[in-house]
């Protein structure tokens, strides 16, 4: 397309969604595919381009989000309801544990919103996919935002358990540099007249900020935290009773899907208004002449 | 430990209102898009 567009979506150089067919056609139902996707060029990839193409991530996206967003909605109203009226108190903590329900699945989320935010710029600098650029624009900002949770959360805990709203231990601290690199991510990708490099550029700090994950998880056993260590870990069992396990997880599933549900909604609304910018500029042009 | 229910309060009320704000937010923002197409392709 002359304008650098595949489907409203700026063109990357070199993207392999270069189409350079001109002027656009209107698509037929349903659209077609840039010939690059139609290929089996790269099998093992085939299926992440075939879904994320502009045009059937709208169409996917319109079937699942009320999907995610009802089970974001009715999973999350169920676990926080049940770690707040039903789920025992601590023997130690009293009912102050409560916060645990929205503290530690919040924590879980800003890590796995930053892995796909990581994934994104991979999918991007890798294969120069537009809609992983755009993908990495919307999470960035509600990663922030679930980041954000974390520590305010864990700070309104700490304050009646640790006599501190905050201190400067290892894995608070590295929570804190999450934040940053997120509102770094934010930042950065808005930062260049050239969306292509703010792009890229962006995505390079979210690759580069992985290795924050790792000293995330790791703080409270590599020092001596005042946090306590991980009470749920993939190798052993739960160092919790099930009855507050389950609301945990449950909510911790609710979150997820919530999230799922919002990036959706988000990167389905960035098509959109990339479409109608493109769609001005057309008419603009056409009123020129 | 009776003063702890306002932590756990603010703590429940912050994530409402996070969840709201991104939830509602992205809902409208993809309405106002869906709109504009609609009205610069129908017109």
């Amino acid at each position: 397309m002359g304008e650098g567009l595949v489907e409203g979506i700026p063109r990357r150089r070199g993207s392999r969604h270069a189409v350079t067919t001109d002027p656009p056609k209107r698509a037929p139902s349903p659209e077609p595919m840039p010939p690059e996707l139609t290929t089996t060029a790269v099998p093992a990839t085939g299926w992440l381009h075939r879904y994320a193409h502009p045009g059937r991530f709208l169409r996917l996206g319109a079937t699942v989000q009320p999907w995610l967003s009802a089970a974001g909605l009715i999973l999350t109203l169920a676990g926080l309801g049940w770690g707040l009226f039903i789920a025992p108190a601590d023997w130690q903590q009293g009912d102050a544990v409560r916060i645990m329900y929205v503290h530690v699945p919040a924590a879980w989320l800003a890590s796995a919103a930053y892995l796909a935010l990581a994934a994104c710029g991979f999918a991007s600098l890798v294969w120069r996919h537009p809609l992983a650029d755009l993908a990495a624009v919307e999470i960035g900002p509600v990663g922030a935002g679930v980041t954000a949770l974390c520590l305010a959360s864990g700070s309104l805990w700490g304050r009646p358990m640790w006599g501190a709203w905050w201190v400067w231990d290892a894995r608070l601290t590295s929570v804190l540099v999450l934040f940053f690199l997120f509102l770094g991510h934010v930042v950065l990708v808005r930062s260049f007249d050239d969306p292509a490099r703010g792009a890229r550029s962006a995505a390079i700090l979210a690759l580069v900020g992985v290795l924050d994950l790792p000293i995330i998880k790791f703080s409270v056993q590599w020092w001596n935290t005042l946090h306590q260590p991980d009470s749920i870990t993939l190798t052993a069992a739960p160092a919790m009773s099930l009855s507050m396990l389950w609301p945990l997880l449950v909510t911790a599933l609710g979150f997820s899907f919530g999230f799922a549900a919002i990036v959706v909604a988000r990167v389905r609304a960035a098509i959109l208004e990339q479409r109608v910018r493109v769609a001005m500029q057309r008419r603009a042009r056409m009123a020129e002449r | 430990m009776s003063g702890v229910w306002a932590y756990v309060d603010a703590a429940y009320g912050l994530c409402a209102a996070l969840g709201l704000w991104l939830g509602v937010g992205a809902a409208l923002r993809l309405r106002r898009a869906r709109r504009a197409l609609a009205r610069i392709e129908g017109s």
